[in-house]
């Protein structure tokens, strides 16, 4: 027993010195407190609140500072001095939460009455985005008059990313962005429905002339509920005529252009849906509808022309031109950055050097525009079905590329040719 | 000399050397069990995302974050606490402070979770900051390049760990995002017919799995083959299979799979029973031998074989109608129309003809290359009129739209 208890203690001993040693190396983790940390509300000093903890349950400081609705939660928080910043996180986090329980189990539903042997019809997918749309609606709208701030601002701080919080509505007032909405929820169903139909190039005249007509009845009713300049802002923001200018022509050079020229759209009643083709290939849209989009477009142009001035729209393209490219060679340059990592990956599998790998793919680069013309040529000399010119074409790709790898990383350069080929590069 | 007289051990002593070795080893044990602990996290006990879904009711009343709260309101508590005495410089003291005045774990979470990202947020922007753009100014999509990228995707493998130190386990930002968002997708999404502590288990099993980050780097750039997508189901499957039953996981493939979807729309006007689906997703998945299945809505002879073999002649007939391609898209669009169905039966047997002839044509080398293509030509300018005619210049449009490319490839093969 004695000698049990000696080995014991010399194991308490050392186990100790170990725990001790660990608390030693664990580092503090720097955090930096909030800015402000709020005096405590004036008022009683011991603010007495409600809890909704019953007597029997052990008590807690927080537990009385927790309430069964936000404000008085919120009010109790400010009472002890919580920064303002961690209420907003708390409490937008438990608000968006218990919203998106709702969701989940209302989907959850849906989902289950699913006859899984159907596909979902159209309608299934109009009540579930309508569901979750109306959802989240409610949800912003509690955030907004909670904290008399926007929800974007709200939740990209949350998570970090202010550049995620620009909305377009930011200037308008709490109670006018709300009043956005429930006029938005009134036309939604249908604005949707007439945005597929488009997407699915089944949009007729009479789909048209409907779209002009919803827009306009949604601006009758904005101008009910908002004030004209709050009316003004939505419509240089967010309006349809809006979107078409930001999506169909070049960029505005100013702010004050840029509404000039929205402010022509909405005179013509341009949208989406009355003023481009939807950008997708294959789709059949009719000739009439065609030609009215042709014509409505042509129109458009010319009064914008004569509006901005011809020397103002060469100058607009020329410079949408501009950004194209740079956007166009932006891409090339984050591709070619991406095919290099892949190949540098792909060599260092296959024991090839990143050294190596680099220079197989500059000299690549070198030889494209010469294989690319050899291989042009090659493709009109080759017979048989198209299949068989795509794996004849692939073989010869493949035998150039392996002689270029071999030059540059003797026997290995066959490796990398052939995991390129099995990964489909 | 007379020797002490050997004292007998008292019945204390006796007791006292068991107790000592009791003693020491309760406290090698204790010792030992904080020394192994998996996570040494700033907290007590690890945070648990289930903790931190599973507060906040579903109800309409915004239920407070705690365990502990019921619909009494009887009691009337002193808040005697400021909050800088929670305050703290190091993450690990305010922890251990919220914890101490009983800020509830799934609040800590939220708290910890927000500050963390506003700490890390200026760091994410001194490696890429996406242009900001003015409501008059165009979208511009701009992304981070494979260099800041990899940097970023280290940055937040720093947070990450982080948030593993002092909670436990590391919050997924998708889920944050999504909840601030309100939004379900994916793998949530595929689990939502089950009940939820069912879900909960599998979705903690994913996460366990880092299937969030597989299937996002799938996805990025959206360059995934239908081959990647196959291999990730079915390892997620195999994930599933430890917490799910197996009737369970049968659902989920039913539902989910990308067979299961692409035979759903070749079975759309099929009205098959529940039965004959799984007959035919197991065939299909066999017939694919571990492959990704496509389905041929063009040429339907294999799969029609197939069905006669599984449900006789007379489904296998109205199976190689109903999943015809044409056939499909005649219906979806005639029915939205309130178009009869005899009509569309019609229609889509006009479409049959039309390709059996332009076939036919294309096959007659007596006929001149001009020749052949002027009577597809004809063929097809036939069958679009008399499809006008059946279902209506609006309902036929989508079906004229196959049919044109249909022979258009006819036509091209006479030239070549």
């Amino acid at each position: 027993m004695k000698r049990i208890l000696q080995i014991s203690l010399a194991l308490n001993v050392a186990l100790l010195a170990i725990v001790g040693w660990r608390r030693s190396r664990e580092t503090p983790m720097p955090r930096t407190p909030r800015g402000e940390i709020r005096q405590a509300s004036p008022g009683p000093s011991n603010l007495p609140v409600r809890s909704r903890v019953p007597r029997t349950q052990p008590s807690s400081p927080w537990t009385a500072i927790e309430g069964k609705d936000s404000r008085t939660f919120i009010e109790n928080l400010r009472a002890i001095g919580c920064p303002e910043q961690t209420i907003r996180d708390m409490v937008t986090l438990r608000i968006c939460r218990a919203y998106r329980n709702r969701l989940l189990e209302a989907n959850a539903e849906s989902v289950r009455a699913w006859d899984y042997t159907r596909q979902p019809s159209r309608d299934y997918w109009s009540e579930h985005n309508e569901r979750q749309q109306d959802l989240r609606d409610e949800m912003i709208t509690t955030l907004e008059s909670l904290f008399g701030q926007s929800w974007k601002s709200l939740t990209s701080s949350l998570l970090g990313r202010p550049d995620w919080g620009t909305d377009p509505s930011e200037p308008l007032s709490v109670e006018a962005r709300r009043k956005i909405r429930e006029v938005d929820k009134k036309y939604r169903r249908e604005s949707s429905e007439l945005q597929q139909r488009r997407w699915m190039g089944e949009l007729d005249l009479a789909d048209m002339a409907r779209s002009r007509e919803l827009e306009r009845e949604k601006r009758a009713s904005l101008a009910g509920v908002l004030s004209p300049p709050e009316l003004e802002e939505y419509l240089y923001r967010q309006s349809a005529a809006a979107d078409y200018v930001r999506r169909n022509l070049p960029e505005a050079g100013t702010e004050s252009e840029f509404r000039t020229m929205v402010e022509l759209a909405l005179d013509m009643e341009m949208s989406d849906p009355t003023g481009s083709l939807p950008d997708r290939h294959g789709l059949m849209v009719s000739d009439d509808v065609k030609r009215e989009l042709q014509q409505r477009k042509t129109e458009f142009d010319q009064r914008l022309k004569d509006l901005l001035g011809e020397t103002r729209i060469a100058e607009q393209t020329a410079e949408e031109q501009v950004r194209e490219e740079a956007v166009k060679q932006e891409r090339k340059a984050r591709d070619e950055q991406r095919v290099q990592q892949e190949l540098s990956a792909m060599a260092a599998e296959v024991g090839v050097s990143a050294e190596d790998a680099a220079r197989f793919f500059k000299r690549i680069k070198e030889l494209e525009p010469t294989l690319n013309q050899k291989f042009k040529e090659m493709e009109k000399n080759l017979a048989g079905t198209p299949e068989e010119k795509t794996k004849q074409l692939g073989i010869a790709i493949k035998a150039e590329m392996e002689k270029v790898a071999v030059e540059i990383m003797g026997e290995k350069g066959r490796a990398l040719i052939a995991k390129m080929a099995k990964s489909g590069g | 000399m007379k020797q002490p007289a050997k004292r007998k051990p008292l019945l204390t002593d006796l007791l006292t050397m068991p107790l000592l070795v009791l003693a020491s080893v309760s406290l090698n044990v204790y010792l030992a069990a904080r020394l192994f602990r998996q996570h040494p996290s700033a907290l007590a006990q690890p945070i648990t995302a289930t903790e931190g879904q599973s507060e906040s009711a579903s109800e309409l009343t915004l239920v407070p974050a705690t365990t502990n709260t019921t619909s009494d309101l009887d009691a009337t508590t002193e808040s005697s606490f400021h909050w800088n005495e929670v305050e703290s410089t190091d993450y690990r003291q305010y922890v251990a402070n919220l914890r101490a005045v009983g800020c509830p774990d799934p609040i800590i979470r939220d708290i910890i979770q927000a500050d963390v990202n506003q700490l890390f947020a200026a760091r994410f922007q001194t490696i890429w900051k996406p242009p900001v753009t003015a409501y008059w100014q165009k979208n511009r999509n701009a992304q981070p390049n494979p260099e800041q990228r990899k940097q970023l995707l280290a940055l937040d493998k720093e947070r990450s760990a982080v948030f593993q130190e002092l909670l436990g386990s590391k919050p997924s930002q998708q889920a944050l995002i999504d909840t601030l968002y309100l939004q379900l997708h994916g793998s949530e999404q595929q689990l939502l017919f089950l009940p939820p502590d069912k879900r909960e288990a599998a979705l903690k099993a994913l996460a366990e799995a880092d299937f969030e980050t597989r299937e996002m780097e799938l996805h990025e750039g959206g360059r995934s083959s239908p081959g990647d997508e196959k291999k990730l189901f079915d390892e997620k499957l195999k994930v599933l299979a430890d917490v799910l039953s197996p009737e369970e996981i049968e659902e989920f493939r039913l539902r989910n799979s990308q067979t299961a979807q692409t035979l759903r729309m070749e079975v759309e006007y099929f009205d098959c029973t529940p039965e004959e689906f799984k007959t035919l997703l197991a065939a299909r998945e066999q017939k694919a031998g571990g492959k990704v299945y496509t389905a041929d809505l063009l040429n339907r002879t294999a799969a029609t074989e197939e069905v006669r073999k599984l449900f006789g002649e007379e489904r296998a007939k109205e199976f190689e109608r109903v999943t015809d391609l044409l056939y499909i898209n005649a219906r979806r669009s005639a029915e939205k129309e309130g178009v009869a169905l005899e009509r569309i039966e019609q229609a889509w047997q006009v479409t049959r003809d039309a390709r059996s002839a332009a076939d036919l044509i294309a096959q007659n080398t007596s006929l001149s290359v001009e020749e052949r293509q002027r009577q597809v030509q004809a063929c097809k300018e036939q069958a679009e009129a008399r499809l006008i005619e059946l279902l209506g210049e609006k309902a036929s449009r989508a079906v004229r739209r196959d049919l044109r490319t249909l022979l258009g490839v006819t036509e091209a093969r006479v030239r070549s």
